[in-house]
């Protein structure tokens, strides 16, 4: 296993699994909860075909603790340099050409929240609960939050932004903030169920082939995304073709 | 005027049928008329809306795979860049993808089996409508392959992310109560009924259809 801050890493086979690890809460303390060389060095890993995110113990994450948050915020550009930091985390998990599912039980709020929204797919057990609590203090959330949940819910996201609504995992399934519910007490067993049934009897190159087009949606006009689809399924055509020879 | 396509104008709908059963293919043929027809035919006809739907038992198998495999390999190997064979295989994503802006309501009426590149057509449509036991979905991904023919863009944006990545990555194909839940499709109706359907859809749909609907 390897430790970057507050998260860990360990292969599962050809799955890593991302633990957030601070406390029984999981707190963020920090925008930057991992080193991104770090997390990069992770994800280039040999034969690597999936993510999974999760927290240590009961809860995914309960996001920034708040403390901490005044703290940093004595100095501005301190907090606005690790918050760019952080954001480009979870960019960099967003972009990743890799499935990446989180797996929450327990408290998802804030930061946790972010997190969670930048993965590709969400699996919640029954006891999760999501918030973005910013309001609550006076803030909004800085991570990307506000367009990343903008873009999955549309109009629904100003409710849970401005409200800091607590919302429950039948109530995110029905939402969309969701994506499946696992039937086990804690959402990694679900989380690598779907996982394997995406990966299992995929090369490295279909997965991230695939992957690539799908991430161009939200990146690309229609006639970029729509060329490098093009272009992607002739080079897989291209392997296709020449191991089928050989 | 075709060899692998049927177009028919009746009471203002257009019946663009794929003829070439039981399986009706898209082979290199197909493409070349579907060009034909969007390009130089469509626009012109005197019509209120377009149903697109196969002959027989069945919409569509997709592409051609050996036929496909063999043009793009055959290109590479002659100039080893697949920048041209590319440019000219995204004209058919072009062209698929442009029903949408036809001014005019496209409904794609499914019997049997509907996949891989017959499901993208699908998709680029307004409406769809399926009969009870058609099979559809993009099992590109099961051939060693992807979606090459606008499935990876557009499903996202009618699905979300999540399950766009899961029906691509598994290639699993899937029934339409699946299809008519995740919002993929709009109708399912009994097989013998879904061409009936399509055509009263039309009907409807065309006095009142609103361009602004077709952009995603």
């Amino acid at each position: 296993m390897k430790q970057s801050k507050i998260v860990s890493w360990e292969r599962l086979e050809d799955i890593g699994i991302l633990s957030i690890s601070n406390d029984k809460k999981n707190y963020l303390d920090q925008p930057d909860f991992i080193d991104l060389e770090e997390l990069r060095k992770w994800t280039y890993e040999k034969d690597l075909k999936g993510i999974i995110i999760r927290g240590i113990g009961r809860n995914f994450s309960a996001g920034a603790n708040i403390e901490n948050l005044r703290e940093l915020a004595n100095d501005q550009n301190v907090l606005y340099d690790k918050m760019n930091i952080g954001k480009k985390i979870l960019d960099f998990i967003e972009d990743l050409n890799i499935p990446v599912i989180a797996a929450i039980n327990g408290a998802c709020f804030g930061g946790g929240l972010e997190i969670a929204l930048a993965c590709h797919m969400r699996i919640a057990s029954e006891n999760a609960l999501f918030a973005f609590p910013e309001a609550n203090h006076g803030l909004i959330p800085g991570l990307g939050g506000t367009y990343r949940l903008t873009q999955l819910l549309g109009k629904k996201s100003f409710h849970i932004i401005l409200n800091a609504d607590l919302i429950n995992t039948n109530e995110a399934l029905k939402i969309g903030l969701v994506d499946y519910i696992s039937e086990t007490k804690d959402a990694i067993d679900l989380a690598k169920e779907k996982l394997e049934s995406m990966i299992s009897d995929r090369s490295v190159e279909v997965i991230q082939s695939a992957m690539q087009a799908i991430n161009n949606v939200n990146k690309l006009t229609k006639d970029e995304a729509l060329k490098a689809e093009t272009e992607l399924f002739c080079k897989l055509a291209v392997n296709v073709k020449h191991h089928r020879e050989d | 005027m075709f060899k692998v396509l049927n177009w028919n104008i009746k009471e203002r709908i257009g019946y663009l049928e794929i003829n070439n059963p039981p399986s009706n293919p898209m082979d290199s043929v197909f493409f070349e008329e579907f060009y034909w027809w969007r390009t130089e035919i469509v626009e012109s006809a005197e019509i209120d809306s377009v149903i697109i739907h196969g002959k027989g038992r069945h919409f569509s198998s997709g592409a051609v795979l050996n036929e496909l495999l063999g043009i793009i390999s055959r290109s590479y190997e002659h100039g080893k860049d697949i920048k041209k064979i590319s440019e000219f295989l995204n004209k058919n994503s072009q062209i698929f993808y442009s029903l949408k802006e036809l001014k005019i309501p496209v409904i794609v009426a499914i019997r049997g089996v509907c996949i891989g590149s017959a499901f993208e057509l699908a998709l680029c449509a307004d409406y769809i409508v399926c009969g009870e036991k058609a099979v559809l979905g993009l099992p590109e991904t099961t051939f060693d392959l992807m979606p090459g023919c606008t499935g990876t863009y557009v499903l996202p944006k009618v699905v979300g992310k999540a399950l766009a990545m899961e029906l691509i990555l598994s290639g699993k194909t899937f029934f339409p109560s699946e299809a008519l839940d995740w919002k993929l499709i709009q109708k399912v109706v009994p097989t013998k009924q879904v061409l009936d359907y399509a055509t009263n859809i039309a009907k409807n749909l065309a006095p009142k259809f609103i361009e602004d609907l077709k952009l995603i």
